[in-house]
C-alpha cells in the first residue's frame, strides 16, 4: 500500500493525474462532453505511456469529469453530464439566491466524500458487493427501474399530475428506436439515426441548456438582475450537520447502484435525491434551493466512481459506459480484471485503489480553488453568455456521435424545453422517464420470456419483490408528504 | 441608421466568409498527400475502436501522412457503414467494416450491403465459443446438445441482441444440431455474460475475448469453439468441425473502400495497410486485447464476406427472429404508455381548466422566438459553412440583435469566442467539428 503511494509521487505521475483531473473537470463541465467521451478521447494518448501513469491519468479524467458536470448544472441550470441532472434541481435555485459559491462548495465536498466512501468500499468489500450485484437478473432490474420511477412522485414540484405526465412522456420517448427484444424499428419514421433510439446527450442538452437560454432570454429585464452574487464557498457548521445524513445515505446508495452493471450515476443521483427529501426536516425546501437535495444528488453521482469499478475489477464486467472504456484501456496495459487481478497482480490492484482514492481527494482542492473562478460565469453579461452557451450546445450535441442529426434533435428538444418551462411543466421527471424507459421495458420483456409469460416472476423472487414493495411505499410516502406540506401551507396563509 | 449599418455589416461578413470558404486550392498531388481517415462505425472505447486506432498509428508511419480515426456510431452501425460507402472515392476515406455489414440488409435495417463496398482486406476474426458455467451439468458440447434435444426450449441462451452475430451463432448451432434453444436477447455481449455468471441464463455463444478471464478463473467453461480449427489460446477446447458440426461463425472486421477508387491508389492502400498490420507494436497491442488477427485479402476476403452474408440471410429467413415465447410484443409497452398519457392529459385538462400559467412572470415570447430563429439558422448553415464560420456569424448576429453591444464589441467577441471554442475542441481536445 505505502509502496503504491510512493510510486504515485515518483516522477511526474502525480502531475499527470492532476492534469487529468483538470481536463476531466473541463470536459465534464462542457455540456454534451461526458466522462465517457473524455476517457475515450484520452485512451489513445495513454497507448504509449507506461502502465501506472496511464492508469492515473485515466482515473483522474474519470473522477474529474464526474464532478465537473455539477458546475454548469448549478450555475446555468445546464447539467454538463446526464448524471448531473438531479444536481441542477436544487443547485440552480441556490445560485439564483446569490449562493452560487456555497452550491459549488457543497457539491465539491459531498462529491469527494461520496467518491472516497465508494473507493473504501471497493478496497474492502469488492467480492461481497460483486456477488450481490450478480443476483440482479431481468426481474430485479425491472423492479429497480420501477423503484427509480417511484422518485417521480417527489420530483413533481407543484402538481403531481404534471410530473406524472412528464414521466410517462419520457418513458414513451424512450421507446423510439429498435425494439430491444425483437429489433423491430418503432417510431423511427425511416430515419437511420433513430434506430438506436434518441441519443440521450443531445436531448438533455436541448431540454436543459437551449431550453433554458430560450426561456431566460424572454424574462423581463428586472428579473435578470438577481444573479450577480457569488457568496461564500465553505458551508457553516450548522449546514454541515444538515447535509451529514443525506450525504451518508447517498454514499451508500450511489455505491450500490454503481456496482450494478448497466445502471449509472443518473439513476443513483435521482434515487438519493428522493431519499434526502424523505428524511429531511424541511422537505418543502426541495426544488427551491435545498442544500440537502444538492448534497445527496452530487454525492451519489460521485460515489458511482468506486461502485462501478467493483464488477469491472472483480469480474471484468463494466458497471457503466465509462468503465467499459477504462476496461479496454486496462486490458491494453496488461491488467487482467477478474480473480487474477486480486491474486497475481496485487501491486496493480493497489495502484488502482490508491489512484482512485488520491484522484477523489485531489478533486477537493482543485474544485474549491476553482469555485470562485467558475462562478464568475454568472457575472458575465447575459447577451454575451447566452450565445456562447448555444455554441457549446451545438458542439456538445455534435461531438457525441459526430452527427448533424443530433444537432437538429438538440434544437427540437430545446424548443420543447422552452415550452415546458413556459407552461410550468417540470423537466426532471421527463429526463428520469427517458433514462429509465429502456431499462424498464427491456427487462420486463426479458423476464417474461424467461418465465414464458408469467408475471409471477416479479413477486416470486425475494429481491425483486422487495424492490417493488419499496417502490410502492416510496410513492405512498411522497404523496402523504406532499399532502401534509400542502395542508401546512394552507394553515399558514389561508387565502 | 445604426440598424441599417448593422444589417449591411452582417451581409458583408456573410459574403466575405463564404468567399473565403469557397476558395480551396485544386491541384493534383501524388497519393497520399493529406490526412487519411478511417471511419470506425462502433463508438469509441470498444475493441473495434482500439483496433482501428492502433492500426492508424502504425499506418501513419507507413504512409507518411496523418491517419486519423473518426467514429460514426449509431443505428446498429448502419450509420457509419452508410457514411463510409458513400464517401468520396479518392482513397482518403477508408471504412472499418464489421460483421453487421453482412447482417443488417437481411434484417431490413440498412440498405447498405457488402456489394456497396470495394472490400480491401480482413483484419480480424473471433469465432464464437459455446460457454457454460463451470458447475454446469454438461461436460461436453454433445452432453449439452443431447439435453437440448430431449428438452426443447429448456436451455436458456443469452445473446448480445436479436439479429446480432452472437444470436446468429446460437441459431447456427441450433440449426446444425437440430435442437431448439430458448434465446434471450441482451444489449451486448457483456450483459449476457453477466447473466450467465449470475445464473439467469445457462449458456452463451460469444467470442472467447468476452469470457477468457472467467474461464481462467474457473467460473465459466468453454465447451467448444464454433469454427474449423482449435483456438491456440485454448488448445484443449474442441472445435465444431472435429465434433462433427459444420458451423463456422464469429465476429470479424476489415478494411473497405467506397466503389470506384482508382486502381493504383487502391494498391498503395492495400500494401500500406498490409505493412502496418505486421508492425510488432500493433500485433502486441492486439494480443493484449485478445483480438485474433486474421489477414485475408483480395478474392478470398470477397468470398468470405459473400459466404457470411448468404449464411446470415439463410439463418434469418429460415429461423425467423421472433421465436420468443412469452414476449408481449414490441407495441405492448408503447400502447400502455400512450393510454396512460391520454388519461393523465385528460385529468390535467379537467383539473386546470386551461389555466396553465398562473404564476409565471410576464414573458417576452418575441425575444425567445428571435433567439430560436437565430439558432435554427445557425444549425441550418452549419453543414455548408463549417463550424468556425457559422459559429462566428451566429455569435455576431445574436449579440447585435440583443442591442446591448456596440458593433466593434460584437465583432471582437464573435471572432474571439468562435475561434476560442474551435481551438479548445478541435485542436486541444481533438473533438471533430463539422
Amino acid at each position: 500500500m505505502t509502496e503504491a503511494f510512493l510510486e504515485l509521487f515518483r516522477g511526474n505521475t502525480i502531475w499527470l493525474m492532476l492534469a487529468g483531473i483538470v481536463a476531466g473537470i473541463i470536459i465534464g463541465a462542457l455540456p454534451g462532453l461526458t466522462a465517457t467521451m473524455g476517457v475515450a478521447l484520452l485512451v489513445p494518448f495513454t497507448f504509449w505511456l507506461p502502465t501506472l501513469p496511464a492508469l492515473m491519468v485515466l482515473l483522474g479524467v474519470y473522477v474529474g469529469a464526474m464532478y465537473g458536470g455539477a458546475i454548469p448544472a448549478i450555475l446555468i441550470r445546464t447539467p454538463g453530464t446526464p448524471a448531473a441532472a438531479a444536481t441542477s434541481i436544487d443547485g440552480y435555485p441556490l445560485a439564483q439566491n446569490g449562493q452560487a459559491g456555497l452550491a459549488i462548495g457543497i457539491s465539491c465536498i459531498t462529491g469527494v466524500i461520496g467518491g472516497v466512501f465508494s473507493t473504501l468500499v471497493l478496497m474492502l468489500a469488492s467480492p461481497q458487493v460483486a456477488r450481490f450485484a450478480l443476483k440482479f437478473g431481468p426481474a430485479e432490474y425491472f423492479a429497480l427501474a420501477v423503484f427509480g420511477l417511484s422518485v417521480l412522485a417527489s420530483l413533481s414540484e407543484k402538481s403531481l399530475l404534471k410530473g406524472a405526465l412528464m414521466g410517462v412522456l419520457g418513458l414513451l420517448l424512450a421507446t423510439i428506436g429498435m425494439d430491444p427484444i425483437t429489433a423491430v424499428p418503432r417510431f423511427t419514421f425511416g430515419l437511420t439515426p433513430l434506430l438506436e433510439g434518441l441519443s440521450l446527450v443531445p436531448v438533455l442538452v436541448g431540454v436543459f441548456a437551449l431550453g433554458e437560454v430560450l426561456y431566460q432570454i424572454g424574462w423581463p429585464e428586472p428579473e435578470q438582475k438577481i444573479f450577480q452574487k457569488i457568496g461564500r464557498i465553505l458551508p457553516s457548521l450548522n449546514e454541515y450537520k444538515r447535509i451529514a445524513l443525506p450525504t451518508l445515505l447517498a454514499s451508500v446508495t450511489g455505491t450500490l447502484v454503481g456496482a450494478l452493471p448497466g445502471v449509472g450515476g443518473d439513476v443513483a443521483s435521482f434515487i438519493a435525491y428522493d431519499q434526502a427529501k424523505k428524511v429531511s426536516r424541511q422537505p418543502e425546501q426541495f426544488g427551491k434551493g435545498s442544500i440537502e437535495g444538492l448534497a445527496a444528488a452530487e454525492c451519489a453521482n460521485n460515489s458511482i466512481t468506486g461502485g462501478a469499478m467493483i464488477p469491472m475489477l472483480t469480474f471484468g464486467i463494466p458497471g457503466d459506459a465509462v468503465t467499459a472504456v477504462i476496461l479496454g484501456a486496462l486490458l491494453m496495459h496488461g491488467v487482467r480484471p477478474g480473480p487474477e487481478l486480486f491474486e497475481k497482480q496485487v501491486h496493480l490492484l493497489t495502484a488502482i485503489f490508491v489512484g482512485l482514492l488520491v484522484a477523489n481527494l485531489l478533486v477537493l482542492p482543485v474544485g474549491l480553488a476553482g469555485a470562485k473562478f467558475f462562478a464568475q460565469t454568472v457575472r458575465a453579461p447575459r447577451h454575451y453568455l447566452f450565445p456562447m452557451i448555444v455554441v457549446l450546445c451545438v458542439v456538445g450535441s455534435y461531438a457525441i456521435n459526430n452527427s448533424l442529426f443530433d444537432v437538429g434533435m438538440m434544437f427540437i428538444f430545446g424548443l420543447l424545453g422552452w415550452a415546458l418551462r413556459r407552461w410550468g411543466f417540470p423537466i426532471a421527471p421527463l429526463v428520469l422517464g427517458l433514462i429509465l424507459g429502456r431499462m424498464a421495458e427491456e427487462n420486463l420483456r426479458r423476464a417474461l420470456i424467461m418465465s414464458e409469460g408469467s408475471w409471477l416472476i416479479f413477486v416470486k423472487q425475494p429481491l425483486s419483490l422487495t424492490l417493488l414493495l419499496l417502490a410502492f411505499s416510496s410513492v405512498a410516502f411522497s404523496i402523504w408528504q406532499n399532502y401534509r406540506l400542502a395542508k401546512n401551507q394552507q394553515t399558514k396563509n389561508p387565502t | 441608421m445604426v440598424n441599417m449599418l448593422r444589417a449591411k455589416l452582417l451581409t458583408m461578413t456573410i459574403a466575405a466568409t463564404l468567399w473565403v470558404a469557397g476558395c480551396s486550392p485544386h491541384r493534383q498531388k501524388p497519393f497520399p498527400s493529406r490526412v487519411i481517415t478511417i471511419i470506425c462505425p462502433p463508438a469509441p472505447g470498444g475493441i473495434s475502436d482500439t483496433l482501428t486506432r492502433a492500426l492508424a498509428a502504425s499506418a501513419q508511419q507507413v504512409f507518411g501522412v496523418p491517419v486519423v480515426v473518426e467514429n460514426k456510431p449509431g443505428g446498429a452501425n448502419a450509420i457509419g457503414l452508410n457514411y463510409g460507402a458513400h464517401a468520396s472515392p479518392d482513397g482518403y476515406t477508408v471504412t472499418y467494416v464489421v460483421a453487421e455489414l453482412a447482417i443488417l440488409p437481411h434484417l431490413g435495417l440498412s440498405p447498405i450491403s457488402p456489394a456497396d463496398f470495394d472490400l480491401l482486406a480482413r483484419t480480424n476474426y473471433n469465432p464464437a465459443a459455446v460457454t457454460v458455467r463451470a458447475d454446469a451439468k454438461w461436460r461436453t458440447l454433445r452432453d449439452l446438445l443431447r439435453d437440448a434435444k430431449a428438452n426443447p426450449n429448456s436451455i436458456r441462451v443469452g445473446n448480445s441482441g436479436t439479429g446480432s452475430i452472437w444470436h446468429l451463432a446460437a441459431l447456427a448451432l441450433q440449426e446444425a444440431a437440430k435442437v431448439q434453444f430458448k434465446h434471450i436477447p441482451f444489449t451486448g455481449a457483456a450483459p449476457a455474460v453477466q447473466a450467465l455468471l449470475g445464473g439467469h441464463v445457462d449458456m452463451v455463444c460469444v467470442s472467447t475475448v468476452e469470457v477468457q478471464s472467467h474461464v481462467e478463473a474457473k467460473k465459466l467453461r468453454i465447451l467448444a469453439v464454433l469454427t474449423t480449427q482449435r483456438d491456440p489460446m485454448f488448445p484443449n477446447v474442441p472445435c465444431a468441425r472435429e465434433l462433427g458440426y459444420d458451423v463456422d461463425i464469429g465476429a470479424w472486421g476489415g478494411l473497405a473502400l467506397p466503389k470506384n477508387v482508382p486502381k493504383q491508389i487502391r494498391q498503395m492502400l492495400l500494401e500500406g495497410f498490409r505493412k502496418a498490420f505486421k508492425d510488432p507494436k500493433f500485433v502486441d497491442l492486439m494480443k493484449e486485447r485478445g483480438v485474433r488477427l486474421a489477414w485475408l485479402e483480395g478474392d478470398a476476403f470477397q468470398q468470405f464476406v459473400e459466404f457470411q452474408s448468404a449464411r446470415n440471410r439463410d439463418l434469418i429467413t429460415k429461423l425467423g427472429m421472433n421465436l420468443t415465447r412469452g414476449d408481449v410484443g414490441h407495441l405492448y409497452f408503447p400502447k400502455c404508455l400512450a393510454a396512460l398519457l391520454m388519461l393523465l392529459l385528460a385529468a390535467l385538462l379537467l383539473s386546470l381548466r386551461w389555466r396553465l400559467t398562473e404564476d409565471s412572470p410576464p414573458l417576452r415570447v418575441k425575444e425567445s422566438l428571435k433567439m430560436a430563429g437565430l439558432v435554427l439558422s445557425f444549425v441550418a448553415i452549419l453543414p455548408f459553412a463549417g463550424f468556425l464560420v457559422s459559429s462566428m456569424l451566429f455569435l455576431l448576429a445574436s449579440v447585435l440583435l440583443s442591442g446591448k453591444a456596440k458593433i466593434w464589441q460584437a465583432l471582437i467577441y464573435a471572432i474571439a469566442a468562435g475561434a476560442g471554442v474551435w481551438l479548445l475542441f478541435a485542436r486541444i481536445l481533438g473533438v471533430p467539428l463539422p
